[in-house]
């Protein structure tokens, strides 16, 4: 395994990080390639160093990355039968599978089921995980396929209605979630206004934070695809959010 | 707070408004609950060694289908020292193509597309295969069963190796478990052809497509219908 160690110099603390980061942090490809898109200057056709850096500083920072064991090893342990590895892979990964059900079902209590689905799929296929094979992009498969599922079980749904046979309760999506600001609106409208096909690559790679790579293996197809779609996402996000900046 | 321009440069710092959203503690307290309830050890192998256990169960696959005609050893000719030169080859390449195939990230073909090409390049490579080597085999030779017999014993031969790999392989794809499943059909169905073509020397083209190649296609697609049950999570 290639790894290489950046001094804390480097990657400076930035304000509002859940924690300082260690004197040197341990960068493997494996744990941090896909939570730090280092790559994602290339994606978006924008060569920014100061501002990925702390781009990816964030990301790594919000899902308690850094000095950590790799998610491959706490695979294992927990296929081996520990609860605490469960535990630890649990809270490093369920905030990108369920940010990726939310962003793609805009449904916080759906996104909330698809997660548990997720993760009960997890479990019951634990011992069919190739032993060292990387687990987020196999883990966002079982994701993006218990999301599929789902959607076509709605869409065969032409009435919807509750067990007792009544129509549902027409719930404010809004109001389920946290405080919002005119931006945040914008944005949310502007990325379900992308073509599925570009919102899912844009999602996986910006907000679960895959590798363009990992994401084509989810998505099964090629990484030259995905770059492409995420591309396109990307212009057309700057182009529908091109009329607001921050003071 | 926000006003509109026209600057569209600013795009990291707007999308850096998306918060990373969290499950609620109580659907990450059922979870919790549920796989606790129902945690204990289960066994995982690495792509290599189930690559090894595919080529296993191949190289049993094909010394099963020669037995099965009830004919001793290997009589010299060359169409059928070529056919069982190949048939280990098959099996070599199935556990290499399945080991590749069914486990991105570690070897890994991370596209359908090529998946599917892999597959449709084994059954082409494998038709072609049949043909030119009975084409240069020298004579005409004739087996004594007739071809349903041969496609009998190639299609039971290749739905147990087939059953056999689905199982070692079961739970493992989430990405595109019918095209694992086409894989593992075809590869399966080769090899069975490999082993019906070790015993049975014919030249007979009717009796080539029926009774050895048939089995690869049906295999192939018998894997697109049932992987999704057994391949994905």
């Amino acid at each position: 395994m290639r790894s290489r160690t950046v001094p804390a110099a480097t990657i400076n603390p930035f304000p509002g990080a859940l924690r300082s980061p260690p004197a040197a942090v341990p960068y493997s490809p494996i744990d941090t390639g896909e939570l730090c898109p280092s790559n994602w200057a290339s994606l978006t056709g924008r060569h920014d160093p100061g501002k990925s850096t702390d781009r990816s500083k964030r990301l790594c920072y919000r899902v308690g990355m850094g000095d950590q064991e790799s998610l491959e090893n706490l695979m294992k342990r927990y296929v081996g039968g520990e609860a605490t590895a469960f535990d630890a892979l649990y809270a490093r990964t369920s905030r990108r599978v369920f940010s990726y059900q939310m962003m793609m079902t805009g449904d916080r209590t759906r996104a909330e089921d698809l997660c548990q689905t997720t993760f009960l799929k997890l479990h019951r296929a634990r011992g069919g995980w190739i032993d060292g094979s990387p687990v987020m992009p196999w883990l966002m498969a079982i994701a993006r396929n218990v999301f599929l599922d789902n959607a076509r079980k709605r869409r065969r749904a032409r009435v919807k209605v509750t067990a007792s046979g009544d129509l549902p309760d027409q719930v404010d999506q809004k109001s389920l979630r946290g405080p919002t600001t005119g931006l945040r609106d914008a944005i949310d409208r502007a990325i379900n206004a992308l073509p599925p096909r570009q919102r899912e690559a844009f999602i996986l790679t910006r907000h679960s934070s895959l590798s363009p790579r990992q994401a084509a293996q989810v998505l099964g197809i090629s990484e030259t695809a995905v770059k492409l779609r995420v591309f396109r996402a990307h212009q057309a996000l700057r182009a529908a959010l091109g009329a607001y900046q921050t003071n | 707070m926000m006003k509109p321009t026209q600057d569209s440069d600013h795009l990291e710092a707007l999308l850096a408004e998306l918060p990373m959203e969290s499950p609620s503690a109580d659907t990450s307290a059922a979870i919790r609950q549920t796989v606790m309830a129902d945690l204990r050890p289960a066994g995982s192998r690495s792509a290599a060694g189930r690559a090894g256990l595919v080529m296993l169960t191949g190289a049993l696959g094909v010394v099963g289908v020669v037995a099965s005609y009830g004919r001793p050893g290997l009589p010299g000719s060359h169409q059928q020292m070529t056919a069982a030169v190949v048939s280990g080859l098959m099996v070599v390449l199935a556990g290499l193509a399945l080991g590749g195939a069914i486990s991105p990230g570690t070897i890994g073909l991370p596209s359908r597309r090529s998946r599917g090409v892999l597959v449709a390049g084994l059954v082409a490579a494998w038709t072609l295969f049949v043909f030119i080597n009975a084409a240069t085999s020298g004579g005409e030779h004739e087996c004594p069963n007739s071809p349903f017999s041969c496609v009998l014993r190639s299609l039971a031969a290749g739905v147990l190796i087939g059953g056999a790999w689905l199982w070692l392989w079961r739970r493992t794809d989430p990405w595109t478990p019918r095209v694992g499943g086409a894989l593992i059909g075809a590869c399966a169905g080769c090899i069975a052809s490999a082993g019906v073509g070790v015993a049975c020397l014919t030249t007979a083209t009717q009796h080539l497509v029926i009774g050895h190649l048939l089995a690869v296609p049906v295999l192939a697609i018998a894997g697109v219908l049932v992987a999704r049950r057994f391949l994905a999570p």
